[in-house]
């Protein structure tokens, strides 16, 4: 049996605006075993971002404030923790990765000095340890001339490179658990192998657990072990990543791999995308109960539209929220 | 195939903008966006364009349309000269050739409705004889890309990100053009949403008998759309074929990358992949004789002093890459 590393219990994060409440995640349940990688995916505003925020209590308050339940880490409910005792797990034993290097970096501090800023805070070393080991770090992520670029500013970095610090960073005090929210999405294609080639290499040698948020199916099937699927603020689905590839349940999971044209597939026929009507609901204001797919699903029954289909275990580790199974 | 006139024809399009610098803002270097580019768009095909950030293409696509000033180089839409021809002949020539934006929300007038917006070109270019043949017209476009009349007097910011998509496919329908250039249509919209408009664009192109030039970053839906490709790395087009002749049997090193590179939404596919070193150099300053050397794995000394041409390797498959092509020198 998997340790679990984090368990998210009925996560509810709303955000209270002048045009109402935003429901932005609403009543989750994710868990992450020690080790494993475990893939988010969902369109935007599905929730997968703020998850990611909430686990680190990083939602901005106000709007934003976590409603209602838990999440532990090691079996103790962060939720809980004073400030101070949060900042000492945050960066050293939970750490996290943007999606826009450029704007999580302070662009008026090399990128020598903001990495050993983690450093010396979490881990006590002096002034001069913790810039030996901010050489090291970078050498670990393969960047060339390690002991030059320590020196530089963000802005002379190109943006692979840039990713590569913020690895750097958030790996320098060896975590428990890295969250990578969209590490990908703002980088070119050849760019974006290098970085997920170096995040399982990374993997391999530290052995951290990995939440990699991401909207991106291809990323998903090569990096993850396991998968969770978002919703409009719910978990619609779950299960090991062959298993989410070869017999997709949700028909939104169905939907969404039809929906993408596959490159490997060029040589065969070329069909007409499958396409899912309509566009994703708002969360603003009251949500009307039911499933919150049906009005875009093609296999919904007037009940669907009336009672909120609970995700259960159909098969094992294979999880679904849908009337249909 | 019958020989068939080309609907465009672009021949060594250059594209340079100057960096100014120092007291007198004296050119002091210039970045090479598009550098000497040739290729042929025939009438009803989707030739795609693809390469990754920086790579020139969009600056391809906005010179083709003059929305900037090509350096030299020439283009031709059927007999014109679209680089010669003066503001007013190439007022013109907007009814036939258009564009699509890649940023739905900055691309539209958020003063506008969106019945103006569509039937601004009407009234430009005296396409309805009065307000009434306009409306219906906008209201006959508006149904054409699945929208309908009750959006008419509605502004975008009412839109989500991939009905303003919609609307400005019917903006650039409204003149009934033969070319669309779509830069990066569908990059800003969810995979889901993404499908619609691809879809569209592909009702569309067999409706009306369009043509487009589509410029994209992701492989797979630039495969899915194009009859073919032309792969852009640093100002240069290194390979370009039918689709599934690039897919399937790639030529240049950077295609064969590229491809490798992208993520198949499917866990059991295996494949090797060629991670490429390092990032793409400046174009500022790009490397001397094949821009790719500096990153290629296949490289001989004479590729960092030669320039590569694109050369014929089977029929309509070109590929600029003298040790593919066995034209090496040492």
């Amino acid at each position: 049996m998997p340790e679990p590393l984090l368990e998210v219990k009925g996560l509810k994060t709303h955000f209270y605006t002048d045009e109402g409440v935003v429901r932005a995640v609403d009543g989750i349940d994710i868990t992450i075993h020690k080790g494993e990688t475990l893939g988010i995916v969902g369109e935007s505003g599905c929730g997968k971002s703020v998850t990611a925020l909430s686990v680190m209590r990083l939602i901005p308050q106000p709007p934003g404030r976590i409603t209602e339940g838990q999440i532990l880490y090691n079996g103790k409910d962060l939720l809980k923790l004073p400030p101070a005792q949060m900042r000492k797990i945050r960066g050293k034993e939970i750490s996290m990765i943007f999606q826009e290097p450029m704007t999580s970096l302070n662009p008026v501090f090399t990128v020598g000095e903001q990495i050993a800023e983690a450093i010396r805070l979490h881990e006590g070393l002096g002034r001069r340890d913790a810039m030996d080991k901010t050489v090291e770090m970078l050498r670990i992520v393969h960047i060339p001339n390690a002991e030059r670029r320590v020196k530089e500013y963000p802005h002379q970095l190109s943006g692979g490179m840039r990713q590569r610090v913020m690895i750097a960073m958030a790996l320098s005090c060896s975590p428990n658990l890295l969250i990578a929210d969209e590490p990908t999405t703002a980088l070119d294609v050849t760019i974006q192998a290098q970085i997920l080639e170096l995040l399982n290499e990374l993997k391999a040698k530290l052995g951290m657990a990995i939440m990699l948020i991401t909207h991106d199916m291809g990323v998903i099937a090569e990096t993850a072990q396991r998968v969770v699927v978002m919703y409009a603020a719910e978990v619609v689905e779950e299960a090991q990543v062959t298993e989410l590839f070869k017999e997709p349940l949700h028909p939104y999971t169905q939907g969404l791999l039809r929906s993408i044209p596959r490159i490997d597939l060029a040589a065969t026929s070329r069909v007409r995308l499958e396409q899912i009507p309509g566009t994703v609901p708002t969360l603003r204001g009251d949500i009307k109960p039911g499933c919150r797919f049906a009005p875009r699903c093609a296999l919904a029954k007037p009940m669907h539209f009336e009672q909120t289909p609970p995700l259960k275990e159909v098969r094992p580790g294979h999880k679904v929220a849908c009337f249909l199974y | 195939m019958a020989m068939q006139q080309p609907l465009l024809r672009v021949k060594n399009l250059t594209k340079y903008f100057p960096i100014r610098g120092g007291l007198f803002s004296r050119e002091v270097a210039r970045v090479h966006a598009v550098d000497g580019i040739t290729f042929d768009i025939l009438p009803g095909e989707t030739l795609g364009l693809v390469g990754e950030s920086g790579c020139g293409k969009s600056t391809t696509g906005r010179s083709i349309l003059r929305l900037i000033e090509p350096t030299s180089g020439e283009v031709w839409f059927q007999d014109r000269n679209v680089t010669t021809l003066d503001k007013r002949s190439l007022r013109g020539l907007r009814k036939e050739m258009q564009i699509i934006f890649q940023d739905p929300y900055a691309s539209l007038n958020p003063r506008m409705t969106v019945g103006s917006i569509i039937g601004e070109a009407l009234v430009i270019h005296k396409l309805a004889p009065n307000r009434k043949a306009r409306e219906e017209r906008v209201v006959q476009l508006l149904e054409t890309v699945g929208l309908s009349s009750e959006h008419l007097r509605r502004y975008p910011h009412e839109f989500s990100g991939g009905q303003r998509q919609r609307i400005g496919i019917a903006r650039a329908l409204a003149v009934s053009p033969k070319l669309i250039v779509c830069d990066e249509p569908v990059s800003a919209l969810d995979v889901s949403v993404q499908a619609q408009v691809i879809n569209l664009l592909e009702d569309l192109q067999h409706q009306f008998g369009l043509t487009y030039l589509f410029i994209a970053h992701d492989l797979s839906v630039v495969e899915h759309i194009s009859t073919r490709v032309a792969v852009m790395y640093l100002g240069k087009i290194v390979e370009i074929a039918l689709a599934k002749d690039l897919y399937t049997n790639p030529k240049h090193p950077y295609t064969e990358a590229l491809l490798s590179a992208v993520p198949i939404p499917d866990p059991t596919v295996k494949r090797k992949r060629i991670i490429l070193e390092g990032d793409v150099p400046s174009p500022i300053n790009p490397p001397s004789g094949c821009r790719f050397h500096t990153r290629c794995a296949i490289r001989v000394p004479s590729c960092s002093r030669n320039e590569q041409e694109l050369t014929q390797v089977s029929p309509g498959h070109w590929v600029a890459c003298q040790v593919r092509t066995g034209v090496a020198t040492a």
